[in-house]
């Protein structure tokens, strides 16, 4: 019985260490920040990736003192932007196995040469799980400076919530890149969804606050 | 009980594999006495997403390792295909009709790759339908994970599986597409059209664990699919002489 409790307890402690996120962490624990100019951008041309950064982009602006380029602008000075750039996983189905080394950096400087700013913060989506009663989209973020491409922090977090009908998922593979994504997002309910994106974009945001001292005087 | 529930468990993961694995063709040849003759051959992944791309590699590495073929490295594939890891370089992903052919849009792909390869061979590989059902003990409580875990992918495929509760394996599952194309006459010459499944035993761990589980079923399938290949290579050239 003894060994029976053991074993459950072990079980439970994996799984938590495996449900917890770091919304943001400072590589270099000295790094002074030399100015203010930011770019949120997605490193996945899929819809969640793409919404995902906007909400970020619109956090940071509203609650911090980094000058955020609104999307707009990104989307008018890189040609075809949303694109797809391999970011810092060796795998990332279920959750994301993280590498920082593996992000294709030479095709973030050739795309992203045109945007104007001091850092660029790239967000990645690159799976979404879905389960019978819930909805998990993995994420993961590098912010690099700019010209250097050096990173300065990185996360890898997820979001999580309730989907009650998660099973009804359009299973063309034709179809998918575009449908499937849209559904996997608001499947759950648009309300459910944009609950928990809100949610978890306020606590990266505060804890982006809390590394840089960037917070907005109240 | 415990036996029941265990026995439940094992018979809905067997119903499973029973109603998803049907006859299961690694790969296939036009007709039983051609074979393969040594030379060059490119293995390229149909689309831009990672499970294709270890697909690719896996069963170049096995060709490699197993037969006497030529095989371009993924490396060398992308070198010579400008944005080969970016670019989905078939547009018709579902195969309908015969497993000898190819839509006028991939075959027009297909030769176009040809032309910046140059090999004698080109075998592409894509999937669809990629499931893990994770084995979950009866005596192991998870909120993690509460039933089964069906993946999706932000820029790949998704899927869903009737699941089961107490299974005491983990099976991934996996649908792979491949069509073998001999240059320079432009023909298909052997396919690929099945699920492929990988069973392991684990408790339910936390979700990442799962990514090992798929990367072990992509590389068994790459496995799989090269030394079915192999047996269609005859010629005595073009095996290895340690066979």
């Amino acid at each position: 019985m003894m060994k029976k409790n053991t074993i459950l307890l072990l079980a439970g402690v994996l799984i938590l260490a495996g449900c917890i996120s770091s919304y943001f962490s400072i590589t270099d624990s000295k790094y002074i920040f030399k100015s203010d100019r930011i770019a949120v951008v997605s490193g996945l041309d899929d819809e969640v990736s793409v919404y995902l950064a906007g909400e970020l982009s619109r956090e940071l602006d509203a609650k911090t003192t980094f000058k955020v380029m609104p999307e707009e602008e990104i989307a008018r000075s890189v040609p075809g932007y949303p694109v797809t750039i391999h970011g810092p996983w060796s795998a990332a189905y279920f959750g994301i196995d993280e590498d920082y080394t593996r992000t294709d950096v030479n095709r973030i400087k050739i795309i992203m040469s045109k945007l104007d700013v001091d850092y660029l913060y790239v967000l990645w989506a690159p799976s979404v799980v879905r389960s019978s009663n819930s909805i998990q989209i993995n994420i993961i973020t590098q912010l690099l400076e700019i010209p250097s491409y050096r990173e300065i922090a990185h996360s890898s977090y997820y979001i999580k919530y309730t989907a009650v009908d998660a099973f009804s998922i359009d299973r063309s593979a034709k179809n998918h890149i575009s449908n499937a994504t849209k559904k996997a997002i608001s499947i759950g309910g648009s309300k459910n969804m944009e609950d928990a994106v809100r949610d978890t974009t306020e606590r990266a945001v505060k804890e982006i606050i809390e590394a840089t001292g960037k917070g907005k005087p109240r | 009980m415990c036996r029941i529930i265990r026995f439940c468990g094992v018979t809905a993961c067997a119903m499973i594999l029973i109603s998803c694995g049907g006859a299961r063709i690694a790969f296939e040849m036009d007709h039983d006495d051609t074979y393969l003759k040594p030379g060059t051959i490119a293995v390229i992944s149909g689309t831009n997403r990672d499970e294709d791309h270890m697909l690719a590699e896996s069963i170049s590495d096995n060709l490699r390792d197993e037969t006497g073929f030529q095989v371009m490295s993924q490396k060398e594939i992308a070198e010579k295909i400008p944005d080969y890891f970016y670019k989905n370089i078939i547009s018709e992903w579902e195969m309908k009709g015969s497993k000898f052919s190819f839509s006028p849009e991939n075959m027009k792909a297909i030769k176009a790759v040809h032309k910046c390869l140059n090999t004698e061979y080109i075998y592409v590989v894509w999937s669809s339908d990629l499931v893990v059902i994770p084995s979950k003990p009866a005596d192991v409580a998870c909120t993690c994970l509460d039933i089964v875990v069906v993946l999706g992918l932000g820029n790949g495929t998704g899927g869903m599986v009737p699941y089961t509760k107490n299974a005491e394996r983990s099976i991934s599952r996996i649908y792979v597409y491949g069509r073998l194309m001999s240059f320079p006459d432009d023909d298909i010459i052997g396919y690929t059209a099945d699920y492929f499944f990988n069973e392991s035993c684990c408790i339910t761990m936390p979700l990442k664990t799962y990514n090992y589980e798929i990367t072990d079923l992509l590389k068994n399938t790459g496995r799989d699919i090269a030394l079915e290949m192999k047996k269609y290579t005859k010629n005595k050239d073009i095996r290895k002489k340690r066979e």
